[in-house]
């Protein structure tokens, strides 16, 4: 291709997750024919998010100010912390409204082929605000693979030899709504290994 | 299960064909070469969607073609069912009844076959992994958690080994890998307690089966070599026990692990192995004897998976009967004739006659299949 400028972007959109050559040359595309006001909009987007948004000095999630909305949201249950993977998954769960509680956010799991161990995740902060704050409960939220598995046995056993902190995690099993007929069999056997008594 | 009618296009050497197989059993002869596997093949890709052959998805499809067509329609338990399979280059289409199917997950199961091919053979005296693929999939085809478990387990052993190499290079420090221990030991020991639970019934199918095949008064006897049990110690098989022993294992080996940087104890390094009447069958049966002992395993499996499903499951029998002895022979046809649909392969064209049954015959000729009756082509 003649244009070197296009191929640039293309190989730069092409760095993105989920994007391959054909639709990284689809966006390229796009962005060349939309109005130039249009494509400096995105391009300025982007440089405001890389300079604006950084990590909550409290619980790691994404903010604006030195403190997250939720962690200065005084009306939280700051005796609560729920422990993520990923700022992602604090939208996730903040979505259902339901949840009163703070986060914690550890930017990964532990995986020692990633050459991710204890040292790499935002754990130190974690253990600090354990420290030095009334924490009731800690609910670990991470994912239900292995690596979020070996991190939450990691961090229970953390937190247990610190002091008598209540640690729980997420239930595994069936969607709401959704019927058991369609679950697959791993799900349902989870479920059923993860079920509790109705009083 | 049982196939009612099965038709294929550009599949291996067979271009266009329809076969509508009896309901017992059904001979392919012909000679080597015309394409008698790969009907066995054709149906076997219908029930796993993978060949049992050692070769790429795009060999399957005939030669200068772009793509091969299986079409079967099953019937299981009185419920027919239409598959169609699209073969391409790499790429594969399922269809159940129209439907397209895009996990292979959810196939699985919907079709159930049992093979026994010259391969099959290495079970009794080949490598330990070859019995612990068939333990397993004997396991998983009937138990879909179990396969997702030894899923895990693989992803945790990768984990585990790639920090125990950090932990020698002195990279990381030694208490990591205590979660890790934890994780192959949860996993690890569900592995094994389906394994042992699993063979407790198996075992039993097994000596019934070999009893008819092999000799009236033998004794079979299928034993479970678990890494972390050591020499001489009695194994329950209860979930906790095995995860005590599990644990206690791994610390009595961890120094090694490191210094070797691999998993050393385990459900992926355990064995299986076979005592038939006085001693192990791997050093004592004969050639013969362990081809009748490979055929009654894997007969058993067939057997214990129709008691299980409340159907059997169908039977591919690639060139197996020719090289028995007439009295190996007969007590095999008294067996399949009480099984579901068999479908065998062979070089003997008189092979029904020797085996004393009713079936159904087809002659594989260069690719073509023709039904043969009273000696005729029909």
């Amino acid at each position: 291709m003649e244009a070197s400028s296009l191929n640039r972007l293309i190989e730069e959109l092409k760095r993105l997750p989920g994007i391959g050559t054909k639709t990284a040359q689809r966006l390229a595309f796009f962005l060349m024919k939309v109005p130039k006001e249009r494509a400096l909009g995105l391009a300025r987007a982007i440089e405001e998010v890389k300079e604006k948004v950084r990590f909550c000095r409290r619980c790691g999630n994404l903010s604006e100010n030195d403190l997250c909305g939720i962690c200065s949201d005084s009306r939280r249950d700051a005796a609560l912390i729920c422990v993520v993977q990923e700022a992602m998954d604090v939208l996730a769960i903040d979505r259902m409204g339901e949840y009163r509680g703070v986060f914690h956010v550890l930017h990964g799991a532990l995986s020692p082929i990633d050459n991710i161990g204890p040292d790499e995740l935002n754990l130190r902060p974690l253990m600090e605000r354990l420290e030095e704050t009334e924490v009731r409960e800690v609910i670990l939220a991470t994912n239900p693979t292995i690596e979020g598995e070996a991190t939450a046995m990691y961090l229970a056993r953390l937190i247990h030899a610190k002091r008598g902190i209540k640690v729980s995690r997420i239930a595994h099993g069936i969607p709401m709504g959704g019927h058991l007929e369609y679950a697959d069999e791993v799900t349902l056997s989870k479920a059923l290994e993860g079920r509790r008594e109705i009083q | 299960m049982e196939i009612r009618r099965l038709s294929l296009q550009h599949f291996r050497n067979i271009r266009s064909c329809i076969v509508v197989p009896g309901r017992g059993i059904n001979i392919l002869f012909g000679d080597n070469g015309q394409g008698k596997t790969n009907l066995l093949e054709a149906i076997y890709f219908l029930s796993h969607l993978g060949t049992f052959r050692p070769t790429a998805q795009k060999d399957l499809v005939r030669q200068g073609m772009q793509w091969g067509r299986v079409e079967g329609t099953i019937e299981d338990q009185g419920v027919p069912k239409d598959i169609l399979l699209t073969i391409g280059e790499k790429e594969k289409g399922v269809r159940v009844n129209g439907k397209p199917v895009s996990r292979g997950v959810d196939y699985y199961g919907t079709f159930d076959v049992t093979l026994f091919s010259p391969e099959t053979l290495n079970l009794v005296r080949g490598a330990p992994e070859g019995r612990r693929r068939f333990l397993d999939r004997a396991i998983y085809s009937l138990d879909r958690r179990y396969l997702y478990d030894l899923k895990e387990y693989r992803k945790i052993l990768q984990q585990r080994n790639v920090l125990l190499r950090l932990i020698r290079e002195g990279r990381v420090p030694r208490r990591e890998l205590t979660v890790w221990n934890e994780q192959l030991v949860r996993t690890g020991s569900r592995i094994l307690q389906r394994r042992y639970r699993f063979l407790k019934e198996y075992v039993e199918y097994c000596t019934g089966i070999f009893r008819q095949l092999v000799h009236k008064e033998g004794e079979l006897r299928i034993l479970y070599h678990a890494t972390l049990v050591r020499k001489g110690e009695a194994m329950t098989g209860g979930l906790s026990e095995i995860q005590e022993k599990f644990m206690a294992g791994i610390a009595a080996v961890v120094d090694r692990e490191i210094q070797g940087g691999t998993t050393r104890i385990g459900p992926h390094l355990d064995d299986l192995s076979f005592e038939v009447a006085h001693g192990p069958a791997k050093s004592f049966a004969s050639q013969g004897e362990s081809r009748m002992l490979a055929l009654a395993l894997t007969l058993s499996e067939a057997r214990f998976h129709s008691e299980k499903k409340g159907a059997p499951p169908v039977l591919l029998l690639d060139d197996v009967a020719s090289e028995l002895d007439p009295v190996h022979r007969q007590r095999l046809s008294r067996f399949l004739c009480r099984m579901g649909q068999v479908f065998l392969t062979t070089t003997d064209k008189d092979l029904d006659e020797k085996m004393e049954v009713s079936s159904t015959r087809f002659l594989v000729e260069r690719g073509e299949i023709t039904l043969v009756k009273n000696g005729e082509k029909l």
